[in-house]
């Protein structure tokens, strides 16, 4: 379970999380939504323990992850929005550390890295080195080493854009899979559909607070343009669309 | 519609002078203040440096002699400046700062005059030297002798700058053919960013172990690809063997020892530049979310390091034939640079988590004021580097909180 408390983060003089709590439970699949700047990078990130917050915490199975933080990241996996890697290496070599340092089954890890290799349609480059790959290739490399582990707690930053279609309903099936094996994932993305047909509830993220928590029943009905919780999106962060013509 | 050449020469003037001014903003006061500093350290040793050795040499070779001297010194510089701003204009022809310049409508001279600007900035550092031996000339040589040399050498440096982008700009190949008929800058910048499929290597094996032990994997694998890592290490791994080698070179046991010293110092300083550079290079989205403590990071670096340079120690105080005191003495006075060098360069990279350029450029400035203090006065560029060291270590503790945003 993935528990943020009052979790408050500043750029500067610019609040960009302002003492932002919720909890994402065990087996359930959180979205995460917001306008570009609301806040959701710098809280994946820094549940992540990619930055520090000014105050708060966050629990990841109950460890702190900035107190505890071998303890928090061994149940943690990351998705990043921009992922970065050794450019000299293959996928396969940065996997194999992966595993190595996540303390997995050799065999375990290299059978399950080559199953989602081949899931994600990545098996024919994985032996080439990260550098010439392309940002989708990227995005599913860093997807792989974060559910490489299977972890109880995943956060996905925008982790499935620049997936080609087959790759992308591979992936959503791997977030389902580990969800039901009680795996607590939080995913951010820009994409509402994507969200809505994924996600169990929504969290909605405006100007750094958690403007509102949805579940499936609480985004009602959309329109031809605009999808249910689009819609429901856009109208609790004031954009709410123009009346379609009839 | 307005001509592309027309309008495009203010709009890059512009760009250039907002560049300037931002980045003199960003520097802040105190980096001014810090750089002007050195600046001015750099300008006086190369002063005494020039001066005293231009006044003999107009002593016993005339003006003629003295002048040859200080003009041999300036082409030193002037060269300096074009390795420095031909290397630039490579990096910056791989990866061009700014937008995607093809979808512009401007004209292929003024973005390669834009690159040349860009490359050339690192170069004017090189004025600083330069200004100071002209200066070191003034009372030994005739005015208008120093003036022709002045007014030669910024015109040298101009041309030598130039001359360096523009080969670096038109030397990469081009394998795709209508790409070759492009003008020079359009050319790489069609070439720039594109990552090439790259050859294949050898799958790896998966392997239970300490976590340490995985990242110490992970920088051998890191290190022994193409790259600035590998260089290092090569240079490491020469420096090393020249140094065991000059045993075996002259006759002279000082001399041999002085040789060895040398050779074994600049092998510690080159190690201590990889680690600095490994230590604060994991990419962070990579690196961060993963159950790795810093004692993991210390230990996968510091411990290869003690390995190969023992090694190295023990072969050292093997090889001489001298007495086994001599010896033990030997072993004991390198062990302080042993420790002492790499140590500080893994740990300013620790301390600066996700910046290796800014952990490789302190490190290199702190060994280089070192260097500069022990020539002033003796051992006092060891203090200076024991301080280096106490800083980083209590530094140290950043790496567990890292901005990386």
């Amino acid at each position: 379970m993935l528990e943020l408390r009052a979790l408050t983060r500043r750029y500067g003089s610019r609040l960009a999380l302002d003492g932002v709590s919720f909890a994402v439970p065990r087996g359930r699949i959180v979205g995460l939504l917001g306008a570009n700047g609301a806040g959701k990078s710098t809280l994946l990130r820094t549940a992540a323990g990619l930055q520090p917050p000014d105050s708060g915490q966050v629990l990841v199975d109950g460890h702190d992850v900035w107190k505890a933080p071998l303890a928090a990241k061994q149940a943690l996996g990351y998705a990043a929005e921009e992922p970065s890697f050794h450019e000299e290496l293959s996928a396969h070599e940065y996997l194999a550390f992966v595993a190595a340092v996540r303390g997995l089954e050799p065999a375990a890890a290299s059978a399950r890295t080559l199953r989602l290799a081949h899931a994600l349609e990545l098996a024919p480059r994985l032996d080439e080195p990260v550098r010439g790959y392309s940002h989708g290739m990227r995005k599913k490399l860093s997807f792989m080493a974060a559910v490489l582990h299977e972890p109880r707690v995943l956060l996905c930053d925008e982790a499935l854009e620049g997936f080609d279609a087959p790759s992308a309903v591979a992936a959503k099936a791997e977030l389902r899979r580990l969800s039901r094996a009680g795996s607590g994932i939080l995913f951010s993305s820009h994409v509402t559909e994507t969200v809505e047909r994924l996600c169990d509830s929504v969290i909605v993220l405006h100007e750094g607070r958690v403007a509102r928590e949805m579940t499936r029943t609480d985004w009602g009905a959309g329109s031809e343009t605009t999808s249910p919780l689009e819609r429901a999106f856009l109208e609790l962060i004031g954009s709410a669309p123009a009346p379609e013509a009839p | 519609m307005p001509s592309a050449t027309a309008s495009s020469v203010p709009a890059f003037h512009a760009l250039r002078a907002r560049l300037l001014a931002r980045r003199a903003e960003s520097m802040g006061a105190r980096l001014w203040v810090v750089t002007l500093a050195i600046a001015a350290c750099v300008a006086a040793f190369t002063y005494w440096q020039v001066r005293v050795p231009l006044d003999g040499a107009l002593r016993h070779q005339g003006t003629r002699g003295a002048t040859t001297r200080l003009v041999v010194q300036l082409a030193v510089g002037v060269l300096a400046a074009g390795v420095i701003a031909g290397s630039r204009q490579v990096t910056l022809a791989a990866d061009p700062p700014g937008p995607e310049w093809l979808a512009l409508p401007v004209e292929p001279v003024s973005v390669e005059r834009h690159l040349r600007s860009e490359s050339r900035l690192p170069a004017l550092t090189v004025l600083v030297p330069m200004a100071a031996a002209w200066v070191a000339g003034i009372g030994l040589l005739p005015p208008l002798t120093l003036l022709a040399i002045a007014a030669g050498s910024a015109l040298a440096w101009d041309l030598s700058t130039r001359v360096a982008c523009a080969l670096a700009l038109r030397a990469p190949g081009v394998t795709h053919a209508p790409s070759r008929r492009l003008p020079a800058s359009w050319r790489a910048l069609v070439s720039a960013r594109r990552p090439a499929r790259a050859a294949r290597v050898a799958a790896p094996r998966f392997r239970a172990g300490s976590r340490w032990r995985a990242l110490a994997r992970l920088d051998r694998a890191v290190s022994f690809r193409a790259g600035s890592p590998r260089a290092r290490l090569v240079f490491t791994a020469l420096a090393l063997v020249a140094s065991v080698a000059a045993w075996f070179v002259g006759i002279d046991p000082r001399e041999q020892r002085a040789q060895a010293f040398a050779g074994f110092s600049l092998a510690c300083a080159m190690l201590g530049a990889w680690a600095a550079w490994r230590a604060a290079g994991d990419p962070p989205s990579a690196v961060r979310p993963l159950p790795l403590s810093l004692a993991d990071s210390w230990r996968a670096r510091a411990i290869p390091m003690f390995v190969l340079l023992g090694v190295t120690l023990a072969l050292h105080a093997t090889v001489p034939a001298v007495p086994w005191f001599a010896r033990l003495g030997l072993a004991l006075s390198w062990t302080l640079p042993a420790l002492l060098v790499p140590l500080f360069g893994l740990h300013l990279g620790l301390s600066l988590p996700g910046k290796p350029l800014a952990a490789e450029n302190l490190y290199y400035g702190w060994l280089g004021a070192g260097l500069i203090a022990s020539l002033a006065i003796p051992l006092f560029g060891w203090a200076l580097l024991l301080a280096g060291f106490a800083l980083a270590t209590r530094r140290i503790g950043r790496w567990k909180t890292p901005e990386v945003a």
